[in-house]
């Protein structure tokens, strides 16, 4: 016996109360499985690849592309066996853990597909891709291009590597003259922000615990290891800090979760969001999830999947619905120390300053060592210093080990 | 040569960064400051560099590539005399 069930408009952050469905990656009669890639929604942030909670088949799309609707609305119905038809997608209901989707990201050079097949490349532009797949890779370059010159990226084949979409494809179809995209104005993302923040500083009582941390064993280790790696997949810094932070939360997850109607909720899994600044202002924040899981390899490539991804738009609507916490990095040419706003709904961030050679104490010596600031501000009304300091100190340890590097 | 090596990494810092002002960069300015490259962009430059010119360019050996210039010189030194 089957039930329908619904699809619908999911938040994609603290305070989006609306999306705008962009294009349609299925079609009525399409057999999808939980975790597919079934539309593209624009936000403030960017447009978002959106996944699917429910396994059966498309049996209506209700709502037309360039629509926007209230979050909650149902896009579309889904014909399912046997299934309780009022199964709402994670980012409304307590989600279980997903699993499948995160673990097997291929290591990202610059262009690389997320799914593993070809689109055909003889194909003209605008052909239908196989239910589920994900927008193809799309160079920074060529995404800039697509926006100056209007056309939509989604509706082009790529002809580069594994079907990326290249600049000579963007130039292509400008010159073809597809339908033109709106991208997403920084205005808009600036609004977001603001948003977010005025409401961190109105509701969260912070607190903050520092403390400086030395990190050049962990970092030689680091970089003894990176010479029998090939370039792209050198591991950098924030890696070890991001690890770090997935592993104290295992300890301390008072530190991951949501709080909301006075109520906090432990996180369903560890799932550490990254704040990844755009070079012309702006922050987008995706989780990887389950960050505490793989190598420090793995967890790398993730990490610079996610960053490209976020530079050039095509980010997930998992990635951006659950996140525990957020880390939030100067990289390698900040200033010492960051006092980072939490997010809301989240009840904590860690902040991570500039490495740098300092003098410090070694023995019964002052010498020049790599430090780093890490930070954390918490919500007052879930954890006190105490504890806070407790898990920033853990935090330092597991990020400064060298066994762990 | 050089001239070559400076426009195709030109053309590969373009593709990386493409909002970055490429054309207006100074030969001697800090690259990464100048164009506000973090360090994903910048492996991602050195990883396009190794496959378009076939020259690796070490962790060890990051402060001598800090400007264009550098870099430039950098990468002509370090090219293969001969090619596979």
């Amino acid at each position: 016996m089957s039930t329908l069930g619904e699809f619908k408009m999911p938040s994609l952050g603290a305070d989006m109360d609306a999306g705008t469905l962009v294009e349609w990656m299925v079609g009525p009669g399409d057999a999808v499985k939980r975790g597919d890639i079934v539309a593209v929604v624009e936000t403030q942030k960017g447009a978002i690849d959106v996944e699917i909670y429910q396994t059966g088949v498309i049996d209506s799309l209700v709502v037309e592309p360039g629509t926007e609707v209230p979050v909650g609305t149902v896009l579309a119905t889904v014909r399912m066996e046997g299934e309780d038809a009022s199964a709402t997608t994670p980012s409304e209901a307590a989600p279980e853990p997903r699993t499948e989707h995160h673990t097997d990201l291929t290591p990202p050079p610059i262009v690389s597909p997320s799914t593993p097949t070809t689109p055909d490349a003889a194909a003209s532009a605008g052909s239908a891709r196989p239910p589920g797949q994900a927008r193809p890779r799309v160079s920074p370059r060529a995404q800039r291009l697509a926006s100056e010159l209007g056309v939509d990226v989604s509706q082009l084949t790529g002809t580069g590597p594994e079907g990326a979409i290249t600049a000579e494809d963007i130039q292509r179809a400008s010159q073809q003259g597809t339908r033109p995209a709106k991208p997403s104005p920084p205005a808009a993302m600036r609004d977001a922000i603001t948003a977010a923040m005025e409401r961190a500083n109105r509701e969260i009582p912070h607190y903050y615990v520092q403390h400086t941390v030395d990190v050049e064993e962990a970092l030689q280790r680091l970089e003894r290891d990176n010479r029998s790696r090939a370039v792209a997949e050198r591991i950098v810094p924030i890696a070890l800090f991001v690890r770090a932070v997935a592993r104290a939360l295992g300890e301390y997850p008072q530190f991951g979760g949501t709080y909301r109607d006075g109520r906090f909720t432990p996180a369903p899994g560890i799932h550490v969001a990254l704040a990844i600044a755009l070079r012309g202002g702006g922050l987008v924040n995706p989780a990887i999830h389950d960050a505490d899981q793989g190598t420090l390899e793995d967890l790398m490539a993730r990490i610079a999947d996610v960053s490209q991804r976020a530079k050039t738009s095509s980010l997930r609507a998992s990635e951006l619905s659950d996140a525990a916490i957020t880390v939030s990095s100067l990289g390698d040419r900040g200033v010492h120390s960051v006092l980072p706003i939490i997010h809301p709904p989240q009840v904590a961030i860690v902040g991570v300053g500039t490495i740098a050679p300092r003098p410090w104490v070694v023995g019964d010596r002052v010498e020049p060592r790599r430090l780093v600031d890490i930070s954390l501000g918490a919500d007052h009304r879930v954890t006190d210093g105490h504890l806070g300091a407790r898990f920033l100190q853990l935090i330092a340890r597991t990020a400064a080990d060298p066994d762990l590097a | 040569m050089n001239l070559d090596v400076r426009r195709t990494i030109a053309a590969i810092i373009v593709e990386v960064a493409p909002d970055a002002d490429v054309d207006s960069l100074e030969g001697n300015e800090d690259l990464r400051d100048a164009l506000d490259i973090d360090s994903m962009d910048f492996i991602n430059i050195l990883s396009d560099i190794k496959k378009s010119l076939n020259v690796e360019v070490p962790e060890s050996d990051y402060s001598q590539v800090t400007t264009l210039d550098d870099l430039v010189t950098y990468i002509s030194a370090h090219t293969p005399t001969n090619t596979p």
